[in-house]
């Protein structure tokens, strides 16, 4: 648990400085050298494949765009009453309900194939050349999603790389169709559950609140642990919103304030704890419940200790 | 941190306060700081006084210092499974740890046994075996013809050690799919419509108020068992089952299917030369 404060503890964004420090993002990736990456894989689909991909792609993205219309001047309506205490599951991993929609976020999918599973991405530093690890997002033997795979905290011996190791599962980013911004709306909820069995390891649960619109916010997130406790037991957690910090970069802010619950685009799961060997996680649902007796707003003191020297005049 | 003079490298004015003054100073300070911060260590009193005393309070080490005091006490006792700190490095805890942390049946027993108290076992090693009485009556309720299997080895991780344990189960012939058995405002639990009365021939009160099995009956199986071994051999755990027949005699009339397929040590360690080769790294230049 001492060494996941390594990734929670704020370090003062100047003290390491490499002179690209501040406000302005130049990329929206977080450096160039992710851009080149990008730049690599596109320029490596072959031209005829990107035209009938781009073909494909439209007629999806016209598609989804006559749903959105159809839902915005339909008849149904969409707003959805939820009793205290209940729980929604935002993404159903439950192989046995692939032809069923038991997740909130399928229930607009009108025939469509309902794998969750599809929906999510997988992520780790060996995609980028920055470490070893290997990951897979697969089907557990009873029929859940798995995420396993090894964690390898051995540095690429490149130079500029002072600590190596990720390994990042979550949903594709929210959005409308031809590829504009959008965000989950759970304003109805207090809590988010998972339903998972992981072998002991802390994991850190990200909510990606971030803007496209506004540079200063690319790289903000929300983010908790979720704890494991290992064994062949199913482990149900309940996480107020309202415990969730706000980091930048990886970095947590000395101003807090509640997670807007009408603006996140994205949810992962992230391991970063620096042990190597392997991992896994079994996750049966990502749900979230409203619990009416939960009044908190955040667990973080939003006001400034009189000590505070920016806060106030003092003498050295 | 009491290597820098003091009276030094205190900012005089606002300028020198706010442009940051001493980069390399104030750098060198907060790097010893987030060296402590990896390691889990908070500043005490002695090292706050200490950095202001050197670099006043509207300097970068003191915000650190300050931000580091505040988020490692909020997350000191966040975590719901604690673990002892410094960790045992003995197996024998490590496992007596796991198996509390794993087992979330309050009822269940964790015995320390040695396989040396059965007779005809090779491997001479402590096995420590997990059950409930909950767990003890789902076995003796098992019908004769019923296999239960020696699942394992899983690995469950204490900080930063690693340790394999077996599991012993048995097949649910009826598993449900949809419940959250671990909701405690699940409705069916306070459903008072429909109580059985044991004068209406449902069951007893002292059934009815018997522990809930409930909780082991996964629809992967019924676990009946959790163990972790000295050795994790095989025949460590032919061992263990032979030592759970005495308090579950039901077990020597089942049959037993082992599914290992290979020998595993319980701490995993991964050393240099163990780990796989890594893949070629593609080299990008450097800006």
């Amino acid at each position: 648990m001492e060494t996941l404060l390594s990734q929670i503890l704020s370090g003062h964004r100047m003290c390491c400085r490499r002179g690209n420090a501040g406000w302005y993002q130049p990329f929206r990736s977080g450096a160039k050298k992710y851009e080149d990456i990008r730049e690599a894989k596109w320029e490596a689909i072959p031209e005829w494949e990107k035209l009938t991909g781009g073909y494909h792609a439209l007629k999806d993205e016209v598609k989804m765009w006559a749903e959105e219309v159809r839902d915005r001047y339909g008849l149904e309506s969409l707003y959805d009453h939820y009793d205290d205490g209940e729980v929604v599951k935002l993404w159903d991993f439950n192989q046995r309900h692939n032809g069923v929609i038991t997740s909130y976020h399928n229930r607009d999918n009108r025939g469509v194939e309902t794998n969750d599973m599809k929906k999510w991405i997988i992520a780790c530093d060996s995609d980028y050349n920055e470490g070893y690890t290997r990951c897979d997002w697969t089907v557990s033997p009873s029929g859940r999603a798995l995420f396993s795979g090894y964690l390898d905290t051995k540095l690429p011996l490149d130079g500029s790389i002072a600590r190596a190791g990720y390994a990042f599962v979550g949903c594709e980013k929210k959005r409308r169709s031809f590829y504009r911004q959008d965000y989950f709306d759970w304003n109805s909820f207090t809590h988010l559950l998972v339903r998972c069995r992981g072998d002991g390891r802390n994991w850190f649960i990200i909510l990606n609140v971030s803007d496209e619109d506004s540079d200063v916010s690319w790289f903000d997130r929300y983010q908790y642990v979720l704890y494991t406790h290992g064994g062949p037991y199913w482990q149900w957690c309940k996480i107020p919103f309202s415990r969730f910090y706000l980091q930048h970069k990886g970095y947590a802010q000395e101003v807090q304030s509640e997670l807007p619950k009408g603006n996140v685009s994205q949810i992962g799961f992230l391991l970063a704890d620096q042990y190597s060997g392997p991992f896994n996680l079994e996750i049966d649902y990502v749900g979230a419940i409203r619990d009416d007796k939960w009044t908190e707003e955040t667990a973080y003191e939003k006001y400034y200790h009189k000590e505070n020297p920016f806060k106030s005049p003092g003498t050295t | 941190m009491n290597v820098f003079p003091r009276n030094r490298y205190r900012p005089d004015n606002i300028w020198a306060a706010g442009m940051f003054h001493f980069p390399m100073e104030q750098t060198a300070a907060v790097q010893i700081l987030c060296e402590m911060e990896k390691n889990g260590i908070m500043p005490d009193k002695e090292m706050e006084t200490m950095i202001i005393e050197i670099f006043s309070k509207y300097s970068s080490p003191w915000r650190k210092c300050a931000r580091m005091s505040y988020w490692m006490t909020k997350f000191a006792n966040a975590n719901p499974f604690p673990l002892p700190d410094p960790l045992p490095l003995d197996a024998l805890e490590l496992a007596l740890l796991a198996l509390k942390r794993m087992c979330i049946d309050v009822q269940t027993k964790i015995s320390v046994l040695s396989t040396a108290q059965v007779e005809g076992s090779l491997d001479k090693t402590w096995v420590v075996s997990a059950q409930s009485p909950s767990q003890r009556d789902l076995v003796s309720e098992l019908a004769d013809t019923e296999t239960v299997y020696v699942d394992g080895p899983f690995k469950v991780w204490l900080r930063m050690m690693n340790l394999s344990y077996f599991t012993l189960r048995a097949n649910n012939p009826n598993p449900v799919f949809h419940r959250d058995d671990d909701n405690i405002d699940n409705d069916e639990f306070n459903d008072v419509s429909s109580i059985p009365l044991s004068t209406f021939g449902k069951e007893d009160r002292d059934q009815v108020l018997a522990p809930k099995k409930i909780i082991h009956l996964q629809d992967d199986g019924i676990i009946l068992a959790i163990a972790a071994t000295g050795t994790s051999s095989r025949d460590s755990l032919l061992s263990w089952i032979r030592l759970l027949q005495a308090t579950n005699p039901k077990l020597k009339k089942l049959s037993v299917v082992f599914t290992q397929q290979g020998m595993s040590t319980d701490i995993q360690e991964t050393l240099a030369d163990e780990r796989p080769p890594p893949p070629p790294l593609n080299t990008t230049t450097t800006d």
